[in-house]
């Protein structure tokens, strides 16, 4: 058996039972299991017969050690068919069935999680591909993408990325850490004078073809969608490049600011305007005092075409990104072919971007050598062809930074033995340091947040090195910066107090938004978006550009309780959600203006709050054409409650074609037929609950009063009619109370499970914190974790202040 | 000589390499200096298989009638003009996958391994076996590619290769790195490209002898999963090394122009023929002679989506429905499709001249998934295409079942194994070999 993070769950197969509560229950295998066993099974399974070979009396009870677990899996699967008794023989009662297969189930999961258990310490992780490639960027002080080339990462069952367990590494993904390495350097450790700096100004809108280029010159006011050029024919290909762009805004009423985003180069392949530099900005300011606006990145990243083209030079497009999700936006697409598109004379309903000059600089160094070179070799004021004498300063300098601690002096012997034995075959001290760094950055002490624990039983208290590394790869996905290694070498940052004041000075600090997102992420499957195509024969007003809308509201709904001091509660329930005006107009609430989440006021008839409303919960957890309540119910018991049912077993069989008209029904009557099999109903009655109460949103996460139906003989054609059926979003919970609705759904879960709720809160945040999946033997602390949680009113600061002063957190 | 004759009695032909024997009587000298090649392409969740009194039996994936006078039905007509080199193969699967989950089952494809009692640890996948063998040959010892690429979670791998240790072996994806990686130009002059492996070689060198003293400052479970790092740093020294013997052998000149390498999964279509001229150029350029494509993998949330190219549900839904009215025609069209996209590759390989004969009588083309219907892991439906100068006989459509008892799967593995030269006695837990097959 297994346990996959993400089961896609089979409508009329799910047979599957909250097995672990059925464990605590205890349905004792002396008192319940054995008796029924022996007035329904033992007589043809017993010691006078052993029909098919089999003999259930002698079983091993004990799954972990035992030999029998797969035939207890077996005896699982005939019992929920209902194959077993035999007709013609005396059958269990429903209780009884339930009973036997609870016991099973919750038996196989205990097994399952106790192979998987690491007692609790974890495994020795590397970086991800996110961590590693923020990692690079700061420790070489130049933003590429680093990661581009690695093997893409799987989550661990319960939804995260940096579970060390489930982290793989090969000889090709250390072939493209080493790539990517000299590739950084050779980058960042300059050599030589100081490059020309090319500038460039551009204040006309050109066409990008070069036969164009003596056409008048397009407007300058860049209506959303439409974007502003300017070519460079001479240009260079390396280096930090700025461009500054003047510009204003034209607001009219009732509308969000234009948004202003730079692009550099085109795409070969197809036109398209290249890589994004900077990120992306609304403009505000007037006519009479526009603004300067700066971005900064690498050339290196940027595709520019070298091969002759009918699209000569370097092209920087400034675009106007402002969408208000309406059709009066024409998304104008940028590919050379479609130019003629362009539109000179701009819509006055909608913003204007007003772009008065474009500048580019590059490569733009503030000094030479440049900073970074110098921050690398640890050298503070240095010449450019200086610093050989010092080569094992440096080396220990950077390994400092790339290791997170004080190298030992043999790491450094290695290094600078290394530096010195391939010295002699290039030609300056550069080249060979380029590649002497490239030693430390594939090192296991770079790639692995490395907590060697030696032979010692039991668990050991971290260093002060290590724990600076687990606070800044929590809170900002990177290494540790300058300061937290300082505190680190003093010892204070093993004082609590210290490390309060640091989760403090970190969680103000810009860079936790990558905790933000990244948590958020994964702890809510927001990934679930990108897997579910929306069915445009269903939903013909759906527009797929407010996809990116629906995760960034959740992601800045987090960042919202988090920042403000909320209570962790509002992810059930809340009065308010964080949206733009293009899925504002999605969701049908008025008076939301422009591309930034603010925060928006909710009113019952909304019918919206807590992330179960999120269209980013709804839309993910859907088939595309209506929702899935199972997905969604599963969704709920995983993410919120932190209790997944088993997935479904092994052999279950087709659903019987022949049932009469099952097409045609509705889901929730198709659901029913399979709860009228006993061995399915234990499983889902504790499941269906939980999503029936959503189903008035649909597939797009939009509310409704009734239902689209197709028959299965119209799937895969064209839709010809539309029959609409009304909903039932009733449905009774396994303690037998009636829940009627999303708001009732809502309300159950604050009255009926909110501690089940702040427990899983902390389950999930002190796994993402740990990089490992919560076993066993971590209850008592998360216990006293979710205690502390409550007791704080549900404030996420807390939370993140109690775990990273844990136990768990500061032992392995 | 037959055999399974062999197999079974014994002492037959002591004292003579078996297959020296064997291989000399079967396959002309001539040709037995040309490449033996091995390729797998796996789809997940069964296919369509409908009882044979179905009214829409001929969207099923099995042929109709057993023998040597079975018809194709839709789904395999487009391999109609191959039927001399391709056979249908059916009631084969693995015994340590029928009891185990009904999704669980593409990890061990190709390996054979028992995953009973939640115990995930994997075996070497066959075709690393030939490419131990024969791998020196080549650039590439052998080539994983996977629509979803890296390596996934156990029982949902996103790759069909397991190294000897059973590590997953990451599958590439994307069309133009794997082309980079096999076609690639190094920048700047054979001395420098030979000063930066020689570097390279120093280095991992050096990386390895300290990471060997920090793995005993490890906990003992560190130390396992810090072993794949060790294992990494070896067989990429290995590597490194390799490149410096083909240093002096200009990689093949590849016309680019006809490959979209562009091509994402976002356009499936596309993307899977893209993926196919790659494995036909890395074989036509003999830069491999083993790869394997998971084609789509279990959970594959990229390549579960696929069939929706087709106006179709996604694979697995098309599984589940199957039972439905209609379910068997969906889940066949999106069987059709793939059957074309592996029409479309053997035709290339065998209208390419090579020795006596086609690329194709020189590959071995295994295609296929680990289901029947859903979640049930008995009666792979396969494809088994080429490999005639290896001694294989085609045009037959092959139902090992009997009475539903399958053959193991492991029993076709280790007769490519054989006809490959790389196997005498077996791979995993095979219990013989499929003499059907042969000439």
């Amino acid at each position: 058996m297994s346990l996959p993070r993400k089961v896609v769950f089979a409508l009329y197969l799910f047979a599957a039972t909250l097995a672990s509560g059925a464990r605590e229950q205890g349905v004792s295998y002396v008192d319940t299991v054995e008796p029924l066993m022996q007035k329904y099974c033992v007589k043809c399974h017993g010691p006078d017969k052993q029909k098919n070979n089999l003999r259930v009396d002698t079983l091993n009870r004990d799954f972990v050690n035992g030999r029998d677990g797969e035939t207890w899996h077996d005896m699982l699967d005939v019992l929920i068919l209902e194959d077993m008794p035999p007709e013609d023989e005396e059958q269990p009662t429903s209780d009884e069935r339930a009973a036997i297969v609870d016991w099973i189930t919750a038996e196989l999961t205990h097994a399952a999680e106790v192979k998987r258990s690491t007692g609790g310490q974890g495994v020795v992780r590397r970086l991800t591909r996110y961590e590693y490639n923020n990692t690079m960027s700061e420790l070489l002080g130049v933003e590429l993408d680093y990661a581009k080339d690695l093997p893409p990462e799987t989550s661990s069952h319960d939804g995260f990325l940096n579970n060390g367990s489930v982290m793989g590494m090969s000889a090709m993904q250390l072939e493209y850490y080493l790539k990517a390495a000299q590739r950084g350097l050779s980058i960042a450790l300059v050599e030589g004078e100081q490059p020309w700096r090319f500038r460039h100004w551009g204040t006309e809108n050109v066409a990008r073809r070069e036969s164009w280029i003596l056409d008048t010159p397009h407007t300058r006011n860049i209506q959303p969608g439409n974007a502003f050029m300017t070519r460079l024919m001479e240009f260079p290909t390396e280096g930090p490049v700025t461009v500054r762009v003047k510009a204003h805004a034209v607001i009219p009423e009732g509308k969000g600011p234009p948004r202003m985003r730079v692009r550099i180069g085109i795409l070969a392949d197809t036109y398209i305007p290249g890589g994004q530099v900077g990120k992306d900005i609304d403009v505000w300011e007037s006519a009479d005092a526009p603004g300067e606006y700066v971005f900064k990145g690498r050339l290196e990243s940027f595709p520019v075409l070298t091969t002759p083209s009918n699209i000569p030079g370097m092209l920087i497009t400034v675009q106007n990104v402002y969408d208000d999700g309406s059709d009066a936006i024409e998304i104008i697409d940028l590919r050379i072919n479609e130019q003629q598109r362009e539109l000179n004379t701009p819509d006055p309903k909608q913003p204007w971007l007003v772009v008065e000059r474009v500048e580019f600089a590059a490569p733009d160094y503030a000094m030479w050598p440049p900073a970074n070179h110098r921050e690398i070799l640890g050298l503070e004021s240095i010449g450019i062809d200086e610093g050989e004498s010092q080569a094992r300063d440096s080396i220990a300098h950077f390994m400092r930074r790339a290791f997170r601690r004080p190298p030992s002096d043999s790491e450094i012997d290695e290094v600078f033995a290394f530096y010195q034995s391939v010295r002699p075959n290039y030609a300056t001290h550069i080249q060979a340091m380029r590649q002497a760094l490239s030693m430390v950055l594939v090192s296991p002490q770079f790639l692995y947040l490395m907590e060697p624990t030696g032979d010692a039983e039991g668990a050991r208290k971290l260093t002060s090195y290590e724990v600076a590394s687990r606070l800044s790869y929590f809170l900002w996905s990177a290494m540790p910066d300058e300061r937290l290694l300082k505190l680190a070498e003093s010892g204070r940052l093993l004082r609590k107090k210290t490390l309060r004041g640091e989760v403090e000075r970190m969680l103000e600090s810009p860079l936790s938004e990558r905790f933000v997102e990244r948590f958020t992420e994964q702890w809510l499957d927001l990934g679930g978006l990108d897997r579910v195509a929306v069915n445009p024969q269903f939903y013909p007003d759906f527009n797929d550009r407010v996809k990116p809308d629906m995760r960034r509201e959740s992601v800045a709904f987090f960042n919202e309780v988090l920042r403000e001091d909320l209570s962790a509660l509002n992810f059930v329930d809340s009065d308010f959600t964080m949206l733009n005006e293009r899925l504002a107009k999605h969701y049908g609430i008025d008076g939301v203006t422009g591309t930034e989440m603010s925060r928006v006021a909710l009113r019952p008839e909304h019918r919206r709050g807590g992330l179960v409303t999120h269209a980013s919960m709804l839309v993910g957890n859907s088939t595309g054409e209506d929702s899935h309540p199972i997905e969604r119910a599963v969704w709920i018991l995983e993410r919120l409650l932190d209790d997944p049912p088993s997935p479904p077993p092994a052999s279950v069989p087709d659903l019987d074609p022949e049932t009469p008209g099952f097409a045609e029904l509705s889901l929730k009557e198709q659901l029913e037929i399979h709860r009228a099999s006993e061995g399915c109903v234990s499983c889902h009655r504790k499941i269906d609950p939980w999503g029936i109460p959503l189903e008035h949103y649909d597939a797009t996460g939009l509310y409704r009063e009734e239902v689209l139906r197709l028959t299965a003989e119209e799937k895969g054609q064209a839709r010809t009619q539309e029959e609409k059926a009304p909903l039932d979003a009733r449905d009774v919970m396994p303690d037998g109370r009636e829940v009627d609705g999303a708001t009732q759904l809502k309300t159950y879960l604050l009255e009926q499970k909110r501690d089940a709720f702040a427990r899983a809160m902390v389950v999930k945040l002190t796994a993402y914190a740990l990089g490992r999946s919560l076993e066993f033997t971590d209850e008592a602390a998360i216990d006293a974790l979710t205690e502390q949680f409550q007791k704080r009113d549900y404030r996420l600061d807390f939370l993140i202040n109690s775990i990273v002063t844990s136990e768990l957190f500061l032992t392995r | 000589m037959d055999r399974r004759t062999f197999l079974r009695g014994t002492g037959v032909a002591l004292g003579l390499p078996f297959l020296e024997s064997m291989r000399a009587a079967s396959i002309p000298a001539a040709q037995q200096a040309l490449p033996k090649r091995l390729c797998t392409v796996f789809f997940p969740y069964g296919a369509s298989v409908p009882s044979e009194d179905h009214a829409d039996r001929d969207w099923g994936w099995f042929p109709v009638r057993e023998g040597d006078g079975f018809r194709f039905t839709k789904v395999m007509e487009s391999l109609e003009p191959l039927r001399s080199q391709v056979s249908a193969l059916g009631g084969l699967s693995h015994p340590t996958g029928r009891g185990i989950g009904g999704h669980d089952t593409g990890d061990i494809f190709l390996t054979g391994a028992d995953f009973s009692g939640a115990n995930f640890k994997n075996t070497v996948s066959f075709e690393q076996l030939a490419a131990a063998k024969y791998g020196h040959l080549t650039r590439f010892a052998s080539l994983a590619l996977s629509s979803d690429g890296g390596i996934g979670l156990p029982t949902r791998s996103k790759t069909l290769s397991f190294s000897h240790s059973g590590q997953p072996m990451p599958g590439l994806d994307k069309p133009q790195l794997i082309f980079d990686r096999l076609f690639g130009v190094d920048k700047g002059t054979i001395d420098q490209t030979r000063r930066r492996l020689d570097t390279e070689v120093s280095l991992l060198d050096r990386v390895l002898d300290q990471s060997k003293t920090l793995r005993s400052k490890l906990g003992k479970q560190d130390q396992e999963k810090y072993d794949e790092y060790l294992t990494s740093v070896r067989h990429i020294e290995k590597q490194v090394a390799r490149s410096q013997q083909w240093l002096d052998i200009p990689k093949p000149e590849v016309d680019a122009d006809s490959l979209n390498l562009e091509a994402t999964p976002d356009a499936p279509l596309e993307y899977i023929k893209t993926m196919y001229d790659l494995m036909y150029l890395a074989f036509q350029t003999d830069s491999t002679r083993y790869i394997t494509y998971m084609l789509s993998a279990m959970n594959g949330e990229v390549s579960g989506q696929f069939s929706r190219a087709l106006g179709l549900d996604s694979q697995h839904r098309l599984a589940h429905d199957a039972g439905k009215p209609n379910g068997f025609v969906n889940q066949g069209k999106w069987n059709v499709c793939l059957v074309e996209h592996l029409a479309r590759f053997l035709q290339r390989l065998a209208e390419t001249p090579e020795g006596d004969g086609n690329m194709l009588d020189n590959t071995m083309v295994l295609c296929g998934t680990s289901n029947s219907r859903t979640h049930n892991n008995r009666n792979y439906p396969l494809i088994f295409a080429g490999g005639g100068s290896m001694g294989i006989k085609h045009n037959q459509y092959l139902q090992y079942s009997d009475d539903g008892e399958d053959v193991p799967m492991s029993n076709l593995l280790f007769t490519m194994l054989n006809r490959m030269g790389v196997s005498d006695t077996g791979f995993s837990d095979s219990t013989g070999d499929l003499s059907e097959l042969y000439v």
